[in-house]
């Protein structure tokens, strides 16, 4: 173990030299997750993806159709429906910036439901065409609630038209609607929408840098082999295992350093929130562990320092694209959402995304640490066995 | 096993294999403690190969090889920590001091505290760096770098030193300070496994050579019982200028001459009596139109015993 841990302290110790091992573990992803959450929260004026819902008819259809609209609207993560006390709270809050958009349902709404027609806009959409995200979904709100009257008055209409309920029994339906659970519950917990973000491309920065990071540092074992260092480190009354071990201690610790530093400057300097420390600590290990597999899988198959370097780049981003660290969460097509699951990007940004955005604790991870323990034990297996060959040849 | 006046190294029928080729073919030798052996022999020969089966590197196909007393393989930590490793290659890292260096290295053979300050301090004084250890391996020159090396070789006192072409791409200055370094370890009762292929340095260093040739040895000895192998030859070097080519084909099948190799600007003879063969080399010249330059007979070298067993230059 002393001679593992000396090897381990050794390489970090040459790592934490070379500046651009510091730029690429902690630099670089700080940046990134800065400069990508800042943009994506300025585009839609402070307010990303925050629509403020006011309900002004104050019946039980009008309620129960805005929380079935909130529980079906299959929304992605970082999209909030909030509901305000009224209208002119959700004017308030789209004019400072606070909602991107707001929807306000007018009074007479429940009539709807009766065959009433008021006549007027009775579900309104408050929206900028500056604000385009929340624009979208405001109208895609409004177009719900909608929805939800076109079914439910259709069926009220027929009940009363068949005698199956009366008028005075209307109020009733409409309450047992809003009583049904919704699937998803309202985000509301008084979270700025920003410090979510900030949780979820702080780590989905530090992943894509950790790769290239682990990269490097697994690139390492070219290197000495080339240079002679590994040669003398076999001459030496070591066993080679723990040779191997100790350095790929080195370059797991430095990847994990690398994710806590980016969490941790994140939560204090720009206040993100990643979720619950066991948990993103938990799911930082497996990340390191798929990734650190994958890293020294392709450097074991590569034949020169320089060919582990151009194939790792190349990986890196192809499987950050592939796995949606360059957008926002939810926001892929359908067969894109698939098929970012095929990366351990995908899953890992998926287990961040559980606990930055929906604020889940370690049973929402449980599928992303599996697959992400898996990945690592299987690549990362399949690796070493192949560096055992290198190491020899050395 | 070794104890007093025993072998420190011995290693018997070497064999290794790299599929079809053989790198090494039933190479056996010993050394004494104090013993500066060389293995001398061409780029290519088995020189590294063998000694990575010696320090336990490599895997070895056959044979047996133990190091004071203890057999050697690639798990053998306890033969390993008697024998001092300096690879041809630069095994060092360049963007630590050599002080670093060597604290590294000297913790893997577990020095630690006091006395690996002592050891650092002395494997530095012993290369000629005591002043530059503070200084970054990588802003060493070739020689000094070359230097270093030898001092990580040397940090846990080694019953056993093995020297890999330690000279290799060094100024005349820097060999000139190692060759002093290692005849020096020798002198302090060390083993030394010295492979080069500058036979000079093998003349100079060695007090017994191991000639080897596509991973034979194919002779053993002491300077003068290698020489003696060649019995009375001459070697007489001609300088030319011209078709040398048609002048070595033609003196191959001249009496007296047994070999005869080609060298940039001239030809090496091996003849039986070396003085009779002049008029032949310049009669002979003359019928190829060949211009010589001169003709010199020169004492009997290693590199004449190479010529002679392998039938061709050390440096082919």
């Amino acid at each position: 173990m002393r001679t593992v841990l000396l090897i381990a302290r050794h390489d970090l110790r040459r790592r934490l030299r070379d500046r651009t091992a510091i730029v690429t573990a902690f630099i670089a992803p700080l940046v990134m997750a800065a400069i990508v959450g800042f943009a994506f929260g300025r585009s839609s004026g402070g307010g990303f993806l925050r629509v403020a819902i006011a309900d002004e008819d104050r019946t039980a259809a009008s309620a129960g159709a805005i929380d079935a609209v909130i529980a079906n609207a299959g929304l992605g993560k970082i999209v909030v429906l909030a509901k305000v006390a009224d209208e002119r709270e959700a004017r308030a809050q789209f004019q400072s910036g606070a909602a991107g958009g707001a929807v306000v349902v007018h009074r007479g709404f429940g009539g709807l439901f009766n065959g009433h027609s008021p006549g007027g806009v009775l579900v309104e959409a408050i929206t900028s065409d500056r604000r385009t995200y929340a624009q979208q979904v405001a109208q895609s709100v409004v177009r719900g609630i909608y929805g939800v009257v076109s079914s439910n008055a259709l069926a009220v209409r027929t009940a009363v038209g068949n005698g199956t309920v009366t008028p005075a029994e209307v109020d009733t339906i409409g309450a047992a609607m809003r009583a049904q659970p919704p699937p998803m519950g309202i985000v509301d917990d008084g979270m700025a929408p920003k410090q979510g973000l900030l949780g979820y491309f702080g780590p989905s920065m530090a992943i894509v840098f950790l790769f290239l990071g682990i990269g490097a540092g697994a690139r390492s074992f070219l290197g000495e082999r080339d240079t002679g260092t590994l040669a003398r480190l076999k001459a030496a009354p070591i066993g080679m295992g723990r040779v191997v071990a100790g350095k790929i201690s080195a370059v797991l610790l430095l990847a994990l350093m690398s994710i806590v530093v980016v969490w941790i400057a994140t939560t204090v300097v720009f206040g993100a929130s990643w979720g619950p420390a066991p948990a993103v600590l938990a799911l930082s290990v497996a990340t390191v562990l798929a990734f650190g597999g994958i890293a020294l899988f392709l450097t074991v198959m590569s034949r020169t320092p320089q060919q582990s370097d151009a194939t790792m780049a190349i990986v890196a981003f192809v499987l950050a694209l592939l796995g949606g660290n360059f957008f926002p969460p939810g926001s892929l097509p359908p067969l894109l959402q698939r098929l970012a699951l095929a990366t351990p990007n995908g899953w890992a940004l998926q287990g961040f995304g559980n606990l930055a955005l929906d604020r889940g604790g370690f049973a929402e991870i449980v599928p992303a640490l599996g697959i992400l323990l898996l990945i690592g034990a299987v690549i990362g297996g399949a690796a070493l066995t192949r560096l055992r060959g290198l190491v020899e040849a050395a | 096993m070794t104890g007093a006046g025993g072998p420190v190294l011995v290693c018997r029928d070497l064999r290794k294999r790299y599929g079809e080729r053989t790198a090494v073919d039933g190479v056996g030798f010993e050394i004494a403690a104090g013993e500066c052996y060389g293995l001398l022999g061409p780029n290519g020969a088995g020189k590294t190969t063998t000694i990575s089966m010696l320090c336990g590197l490599l895997h070895r196909d056959g044979g047996e090889v133990t190091v004071d007393g203890k057999p050697v393989h690639e798990g053998a930590t306890d033969a390993k920590a008697a024998i001092g490793y300096v690879p041809q290659d630069i095994a060092l890292y360049d963007e630590l001091t050599a002080g670093d260096n060597l604290a590294f290295f000297g913790r893997l053979y577990g020095l630690t505290g006091k006395r690996l300050e002592e050891r650092i301090e002395f494997a530095l004084s012993v290369v000629g760096l005591a002043d530059r250890g503070k200084d970054l391996v990588g802003s060493y020159s070739g020689g000094m770098k070359r230097r270093a090396n030898i001092a990580a070789g040397l940090l846990h006192e080694p019953k056993l030193l093995v020297l890999d072409e330690p000279t290799v791409g060094v100024d005349p200055q820097s060999r000139h300070a190692i060759l002093e370094t290692v005849a020096g370890f020798g002198r302090e009762g060390m083993a030394v496994l010295y492979t080069t292929h500058y036979m000079e340095e093998a003349e100079r260093l060695c007090d017994r050579v191991g000639v080897i040739d596509e991973g034979r040895l194919v002779a053993e000895g002491t300077r003068r019982e290698l020489v003696a192998q060649v019995g009375g030859r001459d070697r007489v070097r001609v300088s030319t200028a011209g078709n040398t080519a048609e002048l070595a084909a033609r003196l191959r099948t001249c009496e007296g001459i047994e070999q005869v190799e080609i060298h940039e600007g001239g030809i090496e003879l091996l003849a039986t009596e070396g003085r009779r063969v002049l008029r032949t080399v310049v009669e002979a010249a003359d019928a190829v139109g060949v211009e010589v330059d001169g003709i010199e007979v020169v004492q009997l070298d290693l590199e004449a015993v190479f010529l002679h067993l392998t039938g061709k230059a050390l440096r082919d």
